[in-house]
């Protein structure tokens, strides 16, 4: 698979085909033995474990000593693959659980994220990945070196790189952490330690080329988990089994109960303190940080040609809305569960998954985390009295547990459940994977090989990102054990920090042929700082015109600051700035053209 | 290829991009002043505005990104860019 046969499409859809319908079966006889009896935690370890060791099989199978397929998988991958593992790393950023959790707290919110999310994904297939891929670019940092030229462009696009994306994959990480510890009631560091463990099998042998075979696995998972519990939820109730479609009318039942649903801040994806404002900016910040993200960016690299990253970017579109249109479905039978099946109840009525989650904080009843029914009724009984019932303004659920709980509040066996948290490991691990191959590639590749030592060998190249791999993946395990919730605050600003560094020089360099080195590297400097100088404002109280530094705009506007300060940079500095010369002038024509350039075979500066 | 034959290319390169993101700006801008014209309108049971935010635009998209592709492809062949 991935060798550069013309057929290499239908054979890695065969392949994940018969993987998919593999697991399927292996499930549904998992699930029938479960109701022999079989304990819970058995289930999750079959459910889950199995998958992770197909995981780690199929990377070692992957290796490689080729350094074109260790970068950039040979730059084989057929566009539907290569758009299908894409949406997986896109959704891994935040597991299975960010859209479905903002659709819970804001269903305008969530409409926000998808309509951003989708913008992103045509940016990308029209303005940016034909000419990523046509540069020959290994990462981000890479094209903006080769478009530029100089040292120091290349430096600073590896400082951006590392800002936006080491934090993602700690907290891609730690979100696969978590929903294992979760799950098995193991401690997080055991946890980590394994999500480390199988991205490194999943990377190390053999780069992108093994990063991308693993990636199509994860993604076969992903949506597994993604599509089927609602479906098998949709027709338990008795609903047409595509709730993607029906979901306003369950929205309408929803809404028949008495009572508001009250979100807690949240865990993998938190919450805005002052609730989901400033939508047009997270559609603005979305499209333009979706569009230039560097891990996306490097499997666009990875496509055929210029034509196969435009399509690449389409498919990516096309499988990110299985995620966008199932999370609200999930969110409104969650909202429906919920108030219909434990607002009005008694307390000794209560259902197992408000104590399951409780445990873990993510549930609260009347103040207090609902940890045991004689907490909750310890709490309870003096405000709603012994034989009250629980009112909605009692009750309080985190939203990342909208989608982990999902089967358990509708009702449905636990082997969904199980099945679900196997799909949201998936997704992080499909995250981690890419953006540690991007960082490492950006390291081994960009710094080492393009600046330290240009005569350096392939095979010498190939061992030092091997290290640097292992030696990323545990920092990055370290920082996800140590400073998670951090790092889920830095990772929702991940689009934020690629619009405003990213993307105007990116853009501007492909459709601005008079922008220069000098005005991208302010690009870069100005946007970077104006989202960092926002969040250091906002944790501190600041705030000042319209909203930078104030703690009311969500980490996913952000990048409105960031954008309009990188592109006003930009265009300024290169207008006062002498035209770029004669042989960036011949590069941004090669760039733009899709045909083979002999001047882009080197690689640039 | 000479320098003008590369320049109308590009020409109608950036042009096919305006018209597809332009397009796909205006089908739904169109389509959310509809929404406000309607007032309370609904889609499947759920807002007009919102059913459009979260389904419709995306799903618009999906298809512009697919035309666009081909309609450039058309296009690099037209002007012996294609990279084979």
């Amino acid at each position: 698979m991935l060798a550069g046969r013309r057929d290499d499409g239908r054979i890695l859809g065969q392949s994940y085909a018969v993987y998919a319908g593999a697991f399927a079966l292996f499930a549904t006889v998992v699930a029938v033995i479960a109701e022999l009896g079989i304990v819970d935690r058995l289930v999750a370890f079959l459910v889950i474990g199995v998958p992770l060791a197909s995981f780690a099989v199929i990377g070692i199978a992957g290796r490689t000593l080729s350094e074109a397929d260790f970068l950039v998988a040979g730059r084989h991958v057929p566009p539907v693959f290569n758009g299908f593992v894409t949406a997986a790393a896109i959704a891994g950023l935040t597991g299975l659980l960010g859209p479905a959790a903002i659709f819970l707290a804001d269903p305008a919110a969530g409409a926000a994220v998808a309509l951003g999310t989708a913008i992103g994904l045509a940016l990308l297939a029209v303005i940016v990945a034909p000419y990523f891929r046509k540069s020959g670019a290994i990462t981000a940092a890479d094209f903006l070196a080769i478009r530029y030229g100089g040292r120091l462009v290349r430096v600073a696009g590896l400082v951006v790189l590392l800002a936006v994306a080491f934090p993602a994959l700690a907290a891609a990480l730690a979100a696969a952490g978590w929903v294992g510890s979760l799950t098995f009631g193991i401690r997080p560091e055991i946890a980590v330690t394994v999500a480390v463990a199988v991205t490194l099998f999943s990377s190390l042998l053999g780069g992108l080329r093994a990063v991308t075979l693993v990636a199509g696995a994860e993604g076969v998972i992903f949506l597994l988990a993604l599509l089927v519990p609602p479906s098998l939820a949709a027709i338990e109730n008795g609903d047409f089994p595509f709730p993607q479609l029906t979901y306003g009318y369950i929205l309408q039942d929803a809404d028949s109960f008495e009572g508001t649903l009250n979100v807690l801040a949240g865990h993998v994806f938190p919450q805005p303190p002052g609730g989901w404002t400033w939508l047009p900016a997270i559609v603005m910040t979305l499209a333009a940080g979706i569009a230039v993200l560097p891990h996306v960016l490097t499997r666009v690299g990875s496509a055929r040609s210029a034509d196969g990253a435009r399509r690449t970017a389409g498919w990516a579109l096309f499988f990110s809305l299985a995620a966008l249109l199932t999370a609200p479905a999930i969110a409104a039978y969650v909202r429906l569960a919920i108030l219909r099946d434990v607002v009005g109840s008694s307390l000794g009525d209560l259902p197992d998954w408000i104590f399951d989650f409780g445990r873990h904080g993510l549930v609260k009843l009347c103040g207090v985390e609902a940890t045991s029914p004689d907490a909750v009724a310890a709490a309870c009984t003096p405000v709603i009295g012994a034989g009250g019932v629980v009112g909605s303004a009692a009750l309080a659920v985190d939203p990342d547990a909208v989608n982990l709980g999902f089967a358990g509040i509708m009702g449905l066996p636990y082997v969904l459940t199980a099945l679900i948290a196997a799909g949201a490991i998936a997704a992080s691990l499909a995250a981690a994977a890419l953006l540690l191959a991007t960082i490492g590639n950006a390291l081994g590749h960009d710094l080492y090989g393009r600046m330290l030592n240009r005569r350096s060998t392939a095979g010498r190249r190939l061992i030092l990102s091997r290290l640097l791999y292992v030696v990323i993946g545990i920092l990055a395990g370290w920082f996800a054990l140590h400073r998670g919730e951090i790092n889920f605050a830095i990772a929702a600003a991940t689009p934020a920090l690629a619009a405003g560094a990213l993307f105007p020089p990116i853009v501007l360099g492909i459709w601005w042929r008079r922008t220069t080195r000098l005005g991208a590297l302010a690009g870069m400097a100005a946007g970077l700082a104006a989202v960092i100088g926002h969040f250091a404002l906002a944790r501190h109280g600041g705030g000042f015109v319209v909203g930078f530094g104030s703690a009311a705009v969500p980490a996913l506007a952000a990048g409105i600051y960031g954008l309009a300060a990188g592109l006003a940079a930009t265009i300024g500095i290169s207008l006062v700035t002498p035209a770029p010369d004669e042989e960036r002038q011949v590069i941004v024509d090669a760039i733009r053209r899709p045909r083979r350039d002999a001047v882009l075979e080197d690689g640039g500066a | 290829m000479s320098d003008a034959d590369q320049e109308a290319w590009w020409r109608s390169t950036r042009g096919l991009a305006v018209a597809a993101l332009g397009g796909a700006a205006l089908a739904a801008f169109l389509l959310f002043v509809l929404a406000r014209v309607t007032g309370g309108e609904s889609l499947l049971a759920l807002p007009f505005d919102y059913a459009l935010a979260a389904a419709v635009v995306p799903i618009l998209l999906v298809a512009i990104v697919f035309w666009f592709a081909r309609r450039q492809a058309d296009l690099d062949r037209q002007h012996h860019m294609g990279e084979d």
